[in-house]
Order: C-alpha cells, then sequence, then structure tokens
C-alpha cells in the first residue's frame, strides 16, 4: 500500500528504474538482506545488552534500559547501579519475579567474568562467536560496531555528496573562471595526503565520531565533483535549459529544478561505490589506530585483534566475514542501482514501443 | 529481360510483440537506377536498408525474403536465411551503405586513409601503398580537392559535406553492387546536399550501381530518383516512376503527403511602430590562444557582424542561411541570452542591452522563444502542467493554483493539445505535439516577440505543415512578432514577410519574401534558391 503511493509519486521514467532494480535479483536480496543487517544493529540495545529488557519484581514493572536502578530495589545491599549479571542479585530477582534478557547477553563493553579459561576464548553457547582479548563478547561487539560504520559511512557519503554535488553545480553551470580556479584547487586539495594529515591532526586533538566525520569529510566531497560538473557543463547547454533562462528564471532555480536532477542521475549511480569506500576508510583508519577512540567498537579494532591474536582465529575470521559480506552486499546494491540507471537498459523497452 | 539486383518479397519485420514496423514489402532495385524510399518517421524506411544487411537488432523478427543475385549464376541469395558469417563478406562488398550522420560515422581517433584502408583489406586484401594509392584514388573519385592532405586528415578536420565524401568513398571502396543511402544529406546544408547528390549521380553512371535512396524529402526525390516507392506505417502504398508519382499519384497518402508541402502566404502586417530594433549588433567570441605569451590573443571570432533589424507586431522577419552563418547567435543575442560586443535594442522604444537580468525580467515575458529540438527543449522530468506553468508562476507569483490551471488549459486547447494532456510527461508526445508545448509554453506568458529557431525542422513534412498553420493563425489572433530562423527556404517562405540572407554572421540580401524569390540580386541568394530546388539550372 505505502509501497503503491511511493511509486504513484514518482515520475515515469523513475518507476521504470525501479521495476529494472527490482528486477535484478540479486540487488534486490542484497538490498533487503543489508536492510535486515542495518535494522537488527539499529535495535543493537535491544539485541544485545548486559540489562535484561523487562525486570518483573515484586509484582511491579521495572525497565534498566530506560532507568538506572540501584541494587537496594531489589533488595540488594548497595545504593549502586544493578549489575543484573551479578548472580547474586539475578538470585534474588528471579526468587520474586521474572528478567526478560535480549538474546545476547553482553553489551558492546561488557566484559564476561565468568569465563572459564584465559580471553579471547573460542565460541561457545555463551559467547557465539567467542570473546576477545579483553574478555567482551565478539558477536555483541560485532553488531555495535556494524552500526558505527553503517551510519558513519551513511553520513559521511550524504555530506560528501551534497557538497560535491553542490560544487561541481556551481562550477559546471557558471563555468568560465569559477570553473578554471575551481578546478585548480581541487587539483591541489586532492594531492594532500589524507592519512598523514589525519596522523598529525589526531595527534592534536582526540578524534572521536563527528571530528573524524569532519576531516574525512574535508578530502572526501571532492569525488564526485568532477562527474557532477561534467554533467552540468553539459545540460546548461540543453535547449530545456536555454528556454529556462529565456523565461527569466533566476540561475538558482534552473540549477534546482533543470540542470540539477539530471545530473544526480550520475551522482546516484556512483553513492553505494562511495559508500563502499567510507566503510572500507574506516575500518582501516580503525585499525591504524587512528580511528575511533580506544574501546569503540569497531570493525577495524577487530581486525586489529585478529592480527595481534592469530591463535585465536575466531576473531579473524569474524572480522574479515563481516567486512566481506557487507562490502559484498553494497557492491550488489551498487551495480543493481547503476544498471537501473543506464540510459541503454532505462529506453531499451521503451524505443521498442514507438 | 533484365533481373533484379536486389529484391524484397513479402518482408515483414516485427519489434517484440509490438505491431509490424514493416510489412509485406515488395520491391525490385535494378542496376543503374535509383529507386527512392520515402515515408515519415517511423515508416519503416530504415528498417528495410538495415535488414538487407543484417544489421537489425536481436529482437526483430524477420520474414519473407531479400533476394541478392548472384554474380556468378542465375541462382539468388537470400539475405534473410543467410547466416551472419556469409552475410559478413556481403557487406561493403555487393551492398554498401551510407549513414545519415557523418559526424558520427566516422571513427574520431583514424586517420581517414584508414578507415579507407580498413574495408579495403577486409574484402580485397589490399595492404600498405597499394591500399594508400586505391585510397587516393577513392578520394579522388568523391571529387575531394587535395586528397594527399585529406587522407592523413582526422575526421574532425573535416566538413560535414567532405566526411559524407569520405563516408561514401568507404562506400565505393569495393565497387558494390548496391548502395543503401539512408537519409544522406539529411544532417547537411542545401548547397552542399546538392553537391552530395550531384556526386552520388555521376558515380552511379560512372559504376552503373544501384542506388537505394531513403529520405523523407521529396524535393530530392523529384530531382534524383528514377522511381520512388511510398511507405506509411510500415506498408506499401505505392510505387511509380518518379514522374507518374508527382503528376499523377494514385494513392490518398500519396496525395496527402504531396500536398503537405509548406504553402500559403502570411496575413499581411497591420501598419504599426516597430517593436523590435536591432541596431549595429556585433557578437564576438574569443578562441584559445596557441602562444604561451598569455597577451597574445588571437583575435575573436565575429559571430554576428554589424547587423540592423527592425521587425513590427505581427510581422514574420524569415533569417536563412547555412549552419554557422550565425543566424541563431544573433537570436539568442536579440534575446539578451549571448552578450554582445556591440550595438543596441530596442524592444517597445525601451533599450535592453544596459539592463541587468533583473531588471529584464518584465521584458522576458514580451519575448519568448521556441527551440528546434523538440526532444530537448522540454525538460524530460517535468509534467506539461509544471513545463507550461513554469515561466507564468514566475511572472505572476500572485496568481492561485486554480488560475494557474486554468491559463494552462486555455493555453493547450490554444495550441491544439487537449487539456488532458497536462499531466503527462514529455517522452509520451510526438515530435509535433512536443513542440506544440514548447509553443504553449511561450504563448501563455502572452509575449509580443517569439524567436523561432527551426521550429520545424526536426518534424516530418505533414507535422511540418500543421506546425506552420498554428504559427500562422496564433500570429493573426495575437499579433505576435516572429523572428524565424530556418534553414529551409519553403518553410520560411509559407510564413514569412520579409527575409533575410545570412553568410558567416554578415547580412547578404535583405528583401519582401516574394521579391526575394522572384529577383534575388546577390549570387550566394541565387545559389541557395538553387540548391533547394526553386530555380533550375
Amino acid at each position: 500500500m505505502s509501497q503503491g503511493l511511493m511509486l504513484s509519486r514518482l515520475s515515469p521514467l523513475n518507476q521504470h528504474r525501479w521495476q529494472l532494480f527490482k528486477s535484478n535479483r540479486r540487488a534486490w536480496w542484497s538490498l533487503w538482506i543489508f536492510l535486515f543487517i542495518f535494522a537488527i544493529s539499529l535495535m543493537a540495545e535491544l539485541v544485545a545488552n548486559s540489562k535484561p529488557l523487562v525486570v518483573n519484581y515484586q509484582g511491579s514493572f521495572y525497565f534498566p534500559l530506560i532507568e538506572d536502578y540501584p541494587e537496594t530495589t531489589f533488595g540488594g545491599d548497595l545504593p549502586i547501579t544493578a549489575d543484573y549479571r551479578d548472580s547474586y542479585l539475578a538470585e534474588l530477582i528471579t526468587e520474586e519475579g521474572w528478567m526478560l534478557w535480549p538474546i545476547i547477553r553482553f553489551g558492546a563493553s561488557t566484559i564476561n567474568y565468568e569465563l572459564t579459561q584465559p580471553a579471547p576464548t573460542p565460541p561457545s553457547a555463551e559467547n557465539w562467536l567467542g570473546t576477545d582479548d579483553q574478555g567482551r563478547d565478539v558477536m555483541a561487539r560485532v553488531i555495535y560496531s556494524l552500526r558505527l560504520s553503517i551510519l558513519f559511512a551513511l553520513i559521511l557519503t550524504l555530506g560528501s555528496s551534497v557538497v560535491g554535488v553542490m560544487v561541481g553545480a556551481l562550477q559546471g553551470y557558471y563555468g568560465g573562471r569559477l570553473d578554471l580556479w575551481g578546478q585548480r584547487f581541487i587539483e591541489i586539495w586532492t594531492g594532500l595526503p589524507t592519512l598523514f594529515v589525519l596522523i598529525i591532526l589526531s595527534s592534536i586533538i582526540n578524534p572521536g565520531f563527528w571530528w573524524l566525520l569532519l576531516i574525512l569529510l574535508l578530502f572526501s566531497w571532492t569525488a564526485l565533483v568532477d562527474l557532477v560538473r561534467a554533467e552540468c557543463l553539459r545540460a546548461r547547454n540543453l535547449e530545456y535549459v536555454r528556454a529556462a533562462r529565456a523565461l527569466g528564471l533566476p540561475n538558482r532555480q534552473i540549477i534546482w529544478r533543470h540542470v540539477l536532477p539530471n545530473a544526480l542521475v550520475a551522482t546516484l549511480t556512483f553513492l553505494p561505490f562511495l559508500f563502499t569506500g567510507a566503510v572500507t576508510t574506516l575500518t582501516a583508519l580503525d585499525f591504524l589506530g587512528f580511528g575511533m577512540p580506544p574501546g569503540t567498537p569497531s570493525l577495524g579494532e577487530l581486525v586489529a585483534q585478529g592480527k595481534t591474536n592469530l591463535h585465536a582465529p575466531w576473531l579473524g575470521i569474524t572480522a574479515f566475514m563481516t567486512l566481506a559480506i557487507l562490502l559484498t552486499l553494497l557492491v550488489f546494491i551498487g551495480e543493481g542501482v547503476r544498471d537501473a540507471f543506464d540510459p541503454r537498459k532505462t529506453l531499451a523497452p521503451r524505443e521498442k514501443k514507438a | 529481360m533484365k533481373r533484379p539486383q536486389l529484391s524484397f518479397r513479402q518482408l515483414k519485420i516485427t519489434f517484440g510483440d509490438n505491431a509490424p514496423a514493416l510489412d509485406s514489402l515488395d520491391l525490385d532495385l535494378y542496376a543503374g537506377e535509383t529507386l527512392a524510399l520515402v515515408g515519415e518517421s517511423g515508416s519503416g524506411k530504415s528498417v528495410t536498408a538495415l535488414a538487407s544487411l543484417g544489421l537489425l537488432p536481436e529482437n526483430a523478427k524477420v520474414s519473407g525474403s531479400i533476394l541478392l543475385q548472384s554474380q556468378q549464376s542465375e541462382a539468388s541469395l537470400d539475405l534473410v536465411q543467410l547466416p551472419e558469417s556469409k552475410l559478413r563478406p556481403l557487406r561493403g562488398k555487393r551492398l554498401a551503405m551510407i549513414f545519415q550522420e557523418p559526424m558520427t560515422s566516422l571513427n574520431p581517433l583514424h586517420r581517414v586513409h584508414k578507415q579507407i584502408a580498413e574495408t579495403l583489406r577486409l574484402h580485397q586484401g589490399l595492404v600498405g601503398q597499394a591500399a594508400y594509392q586505391r585510397c587516393l584514388e577513392l578520394l579522388k573519385a568523391v571529387r575531394l580537392p587535395e586528397p594527399e592532405r585529406l587522407a592523413q586528415a582526422w575526421p574532425h578536420q573535416l566538413s560535414g559535406g567532405q566526411r559524407q565524401r569520405v563516408m561514401i568513398a568507404m562506400a565505393l571502396a569495393n565497387n558494390p553492387d548496391i548502395l543503401l543511402a539512408d537519409e544522406p544529406t539529411t544532417a547537411l546544408d542545401v548547397t552542399v546536399q546538392k553537391q552530395i547528390l550531384d556526386l552520388l549521380k555521376d558515380l552511379q553512371q560512372e559504376f552503373g550501381m544501384a542506388i537505394l535512396l531513403i529520405t523523407h524529402d521529396l524535393n530530392l526525390v523529384r530531382q534524383y530518383a528514377d522511381r520512388v516507392s511510398v511507405l506509411h506505417q510500415g506498408k506499401q502504398v505505392e510505387t511509380q516512376s518518379t514522374a507518374a508519382l508527382f503528376e499523377s499519384p494514385q494513392e490518398a497518402y500519396t496525395r496527402h503527403l504531396l500536398a503537405s508541402e509548406p504553402t500559403g502566404s502570411p496575413y499581411p502586417v497591420p501598419g504599426n511602430q516597430p517593436l523590435l530594433l536591432g541596431k549595429n549588433l556585433r557578437v564576438e567570441f574569443t578562441r584559445a590562444s596557441n602562444s604561451i605569451l598569455p597577451w597574445k590573443k588571437k583575435p575573436p571570432f565575429v559571430a554576428v557582424e554589424d547587423l540592423n533589424l527592425e521587425l513590427r507586431p505581427g510581422e514574420t522577419l524569415g533569417i536563412v542561411g547555412e549552419s554557422g552563418s550565425g543566424k541563431t547567435t544573433l537570436a539568442l543575442a536579440l534575446l539578451r541570452l549571448q552578450s554582445m560586443a556591440q550595438g543596441t535594442i530596442q524592444l517597445e522604444g525601451q533599450a535592453l542591452e544596459g539592463l541587468d537580468q533583473k531588471a529584464l525580467l518584465p521584458w522576458r515575458r514580451k519575448m519568448q522563444v521556441v527551440f528546434q529540438d523538440p526532444y530537448g527543449s522540454l525538460s524530460p522530468r517535468m509534467s506539461v502542467a509544471d513545463i507550461v506553468a513554469e515561466g507564468l508562476k514566475l511572472h505572476h507569483p500572485e496568481l492561485s493554483a486554480e488560475e494557474v490551471d486554468t491559463q494552462v488549459c486555455q493555453v493547450l486547447q490554444e495550441v491544439g493539445l487537449e487539456t488532458a494532456v497536462r499531466h503527462r510527461y514529455p517522452h509520451e508526445f510526438s515530435g509535433g505535439q512536443r513542440q506544440r508545448i514548447a509553443i504553449a509554453r511561450a504563448l501563455i506568458l502572452k509575449p509580443r516577440l517569439l524567436v523561432l529557431d527551426e521550429p520545424t525542422s526536426a518534424l516530418d513534412r505533414s507535422v511540418q505543415a500543421q506546425v506552420i498553420e498554428l504559427l500562422r493563425e496564433l500570429q493573426k489572433r495575437h499579433q505576435l512578432a516572429y523572428l524565424f530562423i530556418s534553414h529551409d527556404l519553403r518553410v520560411v517562405r509559407a510564413l514569412s514577410h520579409r527575409i533575410m540572407v545570412m553568410q558567416a554572421g554578415r547580412l547578404i540580401e535583405e528583401a519582401a519574401t516574394e521579391q526575394l524569390f522572384s529577383q534575388p540580386q546577390q549570387a550566394y541568394t541565387r545559389q541557395l534558391l538553387l540548391a533547394a530546388g526553386f530555380t533550375k539550372q
């Protein structure tokens, strides 16, 4: 129903593209699997947590995810935040009520103190993918780090395409001196070694999520400029753009309404690949230790753990499989999008009709 | 009795599940004759030629037969049944083709002699010096000047006419029996068109080829074809000798096609004050300097040189000239879409050349433009209503959505479209309908001046006639002034009160329409009229 509504709002051309994308089974399934993984990771707190979702104690309900309760609430001795994984407290609660746990009873930084052997431990019924060298559950960390990676890549991709499309459109539409100087600036700017700048900056500031995003954005916006610029250079001489100028439409409206929609086709086909690139970049930085602050669950950190703990192959294998599956899905989706926007494929059935 | 070189028997071509693109075609092509295949776009002309070469796309279903007479025996080959491997040696050797677009049919990365030598190597095994010598002979045969220099040239260094000559040289390289010419001159200027067709005629007499000339231009057919076959929506309407067809067409559709030559004359102009005045207009383009010294600049390219013009309400001023003569540049300069080096423009007494974009806005409403390409001039992502209403919303932001919609409906009716079309998208319309939408977009602002930049060039003859009729009616109703740019003298004649002839940015001649056609003063004008078939040699 809602899909039908959405489709009817799309122009016929886009409807056709949507159909083309759907008919590409591999891309279509990849999209759904990716969305499923993303949805799971967005709900990470409900899937993997060291706190129960609901506690029923003496007939009343408690929601530890939303509120912190002191141990004394459940008949404990100390007025500190309740540790539901503590067997003493768990016993107290289950005597006079029950607890509803998430599927995985570990958060991203929960350390399993009840390991029977020194960490890292191999996969077991409790820790499905084993634990890392600090005794943290790998499965929980993978789920949390997927969320971080995907969100980071999403914001970075959107940010760099917004900036890139804007700069490209201005350069392409106005051309002339602006274009000339803009191109020279970009040539110099892309010549800067991103990694070194990042390493130098991270010694001055302590980069968190947003800092890292900002620094990477500084260098990644150039990816789309050339593409959009070329499309706009072409579009500004199209007759309907000329007709719009003859109507007296101001430049910003011409760019927004007539030039950009056509340039965006090229951009959209590029986005999934930018996204893939952003995931890889973040992973690489984390692996090198220049990424997120220590302790943050991230795929790069897991790769690094796999490298330092070769005797614990589940770490390396998990990191590899997670990255491989994520990137493969994204590439398949990207291919589907690219093919759906391919003018030869989009227009082919219509030519037959004519 | 002579046997035909190529015969089509009950040829039927279907794409997918659609109605057949070509249905039961029966046609014979004899050695040494020119058979013209005439019809509007979508009538199945080009498909016929592609089928003879086995170059149809894979989703085409072909039935019937195309019989090519064998060189050795009495038997003939059926090109429809022949496998690809047997067809390949025939292409270029027995059957050669010339395509419409000389700009894209040569590979830009190879020199001219290399492209010609390729067919020589494939079919005759000629290589090295022998191939080069043969290549020079061929370039001489197609009357190209300085064949030694042109053989070494890259395609982009040649003019359109020269490229088409090279294409003909390539087609002739292996002395084919049959030459398929698919709109060989449509992309060329009239004077060049004439040269190319004269050349084909000469070469035909020299080599005795059969030519299948595919065209929509009846004027060419009358001058160059021996026999004509008229196609309409994939059906063969009528096949006759040229003289018989033009004198006594048998079928209603043929008569309709012949009658759709643009005719008539514009309504008289009411005597009035000039609406548009242009004085000493000059447009220059800077050229890239090839000196490393930044202050050493090339002299600018002058696209329009010191031109004066005057236009009254209700009057049409036709501007004719070949491509590159500065017609469109002049129009863009008058619309203030192209900066001028000097000159003054007055619209209703107001000088426009000094105004900035903001001050110009109220005047933009009064001068609108319709472009040539009905496919490129409408944004593919906007519905017809959005396209037509865009200017109205800009110039009259006070109008409510209902008022805008009412006006859109009115103007669509005025240009002969149904009001229901406003919710559809441009790609659903034919060329003629799109051009009507483009006219509606201009007309909704109630302009005083309409610049028409080749508005009918991309349309079929019969559609052309309808659009011209529409423009004439609109002019009468609204006292519109038209600046009508075209290379097609027939269309210009049917619509213009006065005509300006331009060449290389300069005004060659300006006269009232009938005077220009009956007593052209300048040699260049006479040459144009001759090439377009208005005067006999």
